[in-house]
């Protein structure tokens, strides 16, 4: 008991010196009380007006959409929770879920405080971050499937206590699915014979066909969300919920204790160099992905070749294309979020939604670009020294560097629009667009990291300026407005580029 | 403005250049000029404003003020083919996560359309004691390593201009010897070399020093002009001859 007083002490600690720094990129220097007390307070009622104003907008979606695209929605839950699940599980079986920092590696791992008193509290507060990030997507959703049950005048109050009962649901999935993560996490620090085991990783991707086979055991967690938000549970489904969780939450501590350190250090050293970078980590997300690659390929000899007998910018594609052939996750995430872009843009355009929907699709695609796209851009234009060996203007080092993962959107884009296109006129002109909107998307991303400052609002501006200028050019001209707009915000968008990087 | 034909132009001319961080004046009306195949010393404290002159010349940083002509012909972020003369060598420079040693070699080639590189890349990275490391990752080297790296590369491409931050700071003193040797003889083969240092190997004496203080060129000349502004009567290092040129500063009735 005392060994997890000292680890929480230290942990909170931790929290205060991180979030003092956070206070401090916002203007606050040690000592100013009374600032950091504004600060909060206008952090906090900011929070609010955007919750207020997000529970608003969803209430209102949940009475005009259509009871198709309800259930719709209600339908891929179950998947999306599995999905989930099978991500935790799968990250969990390829490193060990207890990390730590250069710090925890010197003073805590090394001296004798038992292994649960740092896993407890590094487990909640996991469990914790996880619940924050997912309770206001879980919000907004159980608000909308509120507004459609409920309605009313001013009925927020009702739908909020409507949507506690969900969210208590999804809570318990969380912490469960992150016990089980630990508890199969942890048996790679245990018995380090488990780290040898090739492919263990890829047991819980098995899940996805038994979901085919077995829906009613494989979905259940999901089943039992979307019931929840319907109907109350039994109380047995209660009782058994929070017992299996105690039960997970039990097993994890009791194995915990067998951890091996000198293992934990050493599936914790990239951690511990992403811990280091502190909000860098964060702000700059590259950084980021560029560690952990370096971390997979360390150990690798590397394959394949740069072919030879190239010049100029055939040699920067040749190279871009090897780049993304060494990291392939970084093609099949560009497909995957083509492929999950347009099947949303589907569901948008089918359901007829309301206009608060579509300002969220184009949100999410400025606020989310496909990881990789401009990986090996950004490598050229934000470090100089490379950049200066490379003779080419902004545009067409673009072209050069982003083919393919920018093939690589189409093909998902384009898969997924062919198979589910309402009339094959649209799937012609989805076909031929879908390209136009990709490269905008990288356009506007290029355009955003080759000014460097503010590189998140120049992206989010210019996507979202294009996607809104050619959505008007549509609605005022339909195809004409459309091939029209496009090619102005091309035309708009090349010419910065060119000159930006 | 007026170009200089390229044949009378000095290969480098640095005019009036300032460069202002907001209020902070990193550099102040600098002037400096490089002939072709000589090797100058940019010396100065840390702050003195020696690496954002080198980024200025090398068109990674845009002047506030003044001018800088390679071959006569100014240089700005858009005249790429200007740039294509210079190679800026940053203290920890940067690589391709996914390309090895001797991939980064063979990208620079291809990219600026060489053909028959391998034997003079064999030779580079065997000069510098990198050959045994050429399928080795970059980021797995050691800093000292990183910088012959990048140097090989600089040098495959042949620029006329070569600028280099801190070139001795991460390398090893037998390695720095080695280095400053190597120097020598791309000089004599005509390459201009403009290195900021705060250190030198002992023998090692360069055609010209600038040395900068608080963004201003304070002194400029040949090693014994030097001895003889600066009135410096021990050994010329570089400790001496900044403190030298600190206190002719202070004190300038001494020059």
């Amino acid at each position: 008991m005392h060994d997890i007083r000292t680890i929480v002490w230290l942990r909170w600690k931790q929290f205060r010196d991180d979030l003092v720094y956070g206070l401090r990129l916002l203007g606050y220097e040690s000592g100013e009380r009374i600032y950091a007390l504004y600060l909060v307070g206008l952090l906090a009622f900011w929070a609010f007006a955007i919750i207020s104003y997000s529970l608003d907008q969803a209430i209102h979606v949940g009475r005009t959409i259509s009871f198709t695209a309800l259930a719709g929605g209600l339908e891929i839950i179950p998947f999306l929770v599995l999905i989930g699940q099978v991500w935790v599980w799968v990250n969990s079986l390829r490193s060990s879920p207890l990390k730590l920092s250069f710090s925890d590696m010197a003073y805590v791992a090394t001296s004798p405080v038992n292994p649960m008193a740092i896993t407890l509290p590094d487990f909640l507060r996991q469990t914790l971050i996880r619940t924050l990030l997912l309770l206001p997507f879980g919000m907004i959703f159980m608000t909308i499937l509120g507004g459609k049950a409920i309605g009313g005048v001013n009925p927020l109050f009702e739908i909020v206590l409507f949507s506690l009962r969900g969210l208590a649901v999804a809570g318990i999935i969380v912490i469960v699915t992150g016990a089980l993560g630990w508890l199969m996490g942890m048996q790679r620090v245990i018995y380090p014979a488990v780290r040898r085991v090739p492919g263990l990783w890829l047991l819980p991707i098995l899940l996805v066909p038994l979901a085919l086979v077995w829906p009613d055991v494989v979905l259940f967690p999901g089943h039992v969300l979307v019931e929840s938000a319907f109907q109350p549970l039994p109380i047995l489904l209660w009782t058994m919920l929070i017992g299996v969780t105690g039960i997970t939450i039990v097993g994890m501590l009791f194995f915990s204790q067998f951890i091996n350190m000198t293992q934990a250090i050493d599936e914790s050293q990239l951690y511990a160099r992403i811990s280091a970078l502190g909000l860098m980590a964060w702000r700059q997300f590259d950084l980021q992905l560029r560690l952990r690659m370096q971390s997979t390929q360390g150990g690798r000899q590397p394959w394949l070749r740069l072919p030879k007998n190239l010049k100029g910018g055939q040699a920067i594609a040749a190279r871009a294309a090897l780049s993304y052939i060494r990291h392939p996750v970084m093609l099949l995430t560009a497909a995957a979020w083509g492929a999950a872009m347009t099947f949303a843009a589907l569901l948008v355009v089918r359901a007829n939604v309301p206009i608060q929907l579509v300002a969220a699709w184009i949100l999410v695609a400025g606020l989310f670009p496909p990881v990789g796209l401009l990986y090996v851009y950004r490598s050229d234009v934000e470090e100089m020294f490379l950049r200066q060996f490379l003779p080419l203007d902004g545009f067409l080092l673009l072209l050069a560097d982003a083919l393919l993962p920018l093939v690589a959107v189409c093909a998902g884009a384009m898969v997924v629009w062919a198979a589910y296109a309402p009339n094959p006129d649209a799937a012609l002109i989805g076909i031929l667009f879908i390209p136009v909107l990709a490269l905008i998307q990288a356009l506007g991303s290029a355009y955003g990291a080759a000014r460097g400052e503010k590189a998140l609002q120049t992206r989010l501006i210019a996507i979202m300026l294009s996607y809104g200028v050619i959505a008007v050019g549509y609605a005022a001209l339909q195809f004409t407005g459309l091939l029209g707009a496009s090619v102005l915000v091309l035309m708009i968008l090349i010419g910065l580029v060119t000159d930006g990087a | 403005m007026s170009e200089t034909p390229a044949e009378a132009a000095p290969l480098l001319s640095v005019s009036d250049v300032s460069y202002r961080y907001g209020s902070f004046n990193a550099l102040s009306h600098v002037t400096l000029e490089a002939e072709p195949g000589q090797l100058i010393a940019l010396v100065g404290r840390n702050g003195a404003g020696k690496s954002t002159l080198l980024r200025c010349i090398a068109g990674w940083t845009r002047p506030t003020d003044g001018e800088i002509k390679i071959k006569g012909i100014s240089v700005s972020r858009t005249e790429r083919k200007i740039r294509e003369h210079v190679v800026l060598l940053p203290d920890t420079p940067p690589f391709y996560n996914e390309l090895t040693s001797w991939e980064h070699l063979q990208f620079s080639a291809q990219v600026h359309g060489y053909e028959d590189w391998e034997d003079e890349a064999e030779e580079l990275l065997s000069k510098y004691g990198l050959l045994a490391n050429k399928n080795a990752f970059p980021f797995t080297f050691s800093r000292g390593m990183r910088y012959k790296l990048a140097l090989c590369i600089a040098l495959l491409v042949e620029p006329a201009l070569l600028l280099m931050d801190e070139p001795l700071g991460p390398l090893d003193p037998v390695s720095a010897d080695d280095l400053w040797h190597q120097l020598a003889r791309h000089k004599a083969d005509g390459m201009t070399i403009l290195l900021s240092s705060h250190q030198l190997p002992p023998e090692a004496t360069p055609d010209r020093y600038v040395i900068m203080e608080s963004g201003e060129v304070i002194a400029q000349g040949t090693p014994d002009g030097l001895r003889k502004s600066l009135q410096i009567t021990g050994e010329m290092s570089l400790d001496n001859l900044l403190r030298g040129a600190l206190k002719n500063r202070r004190e300038p009735t001494n020059a």
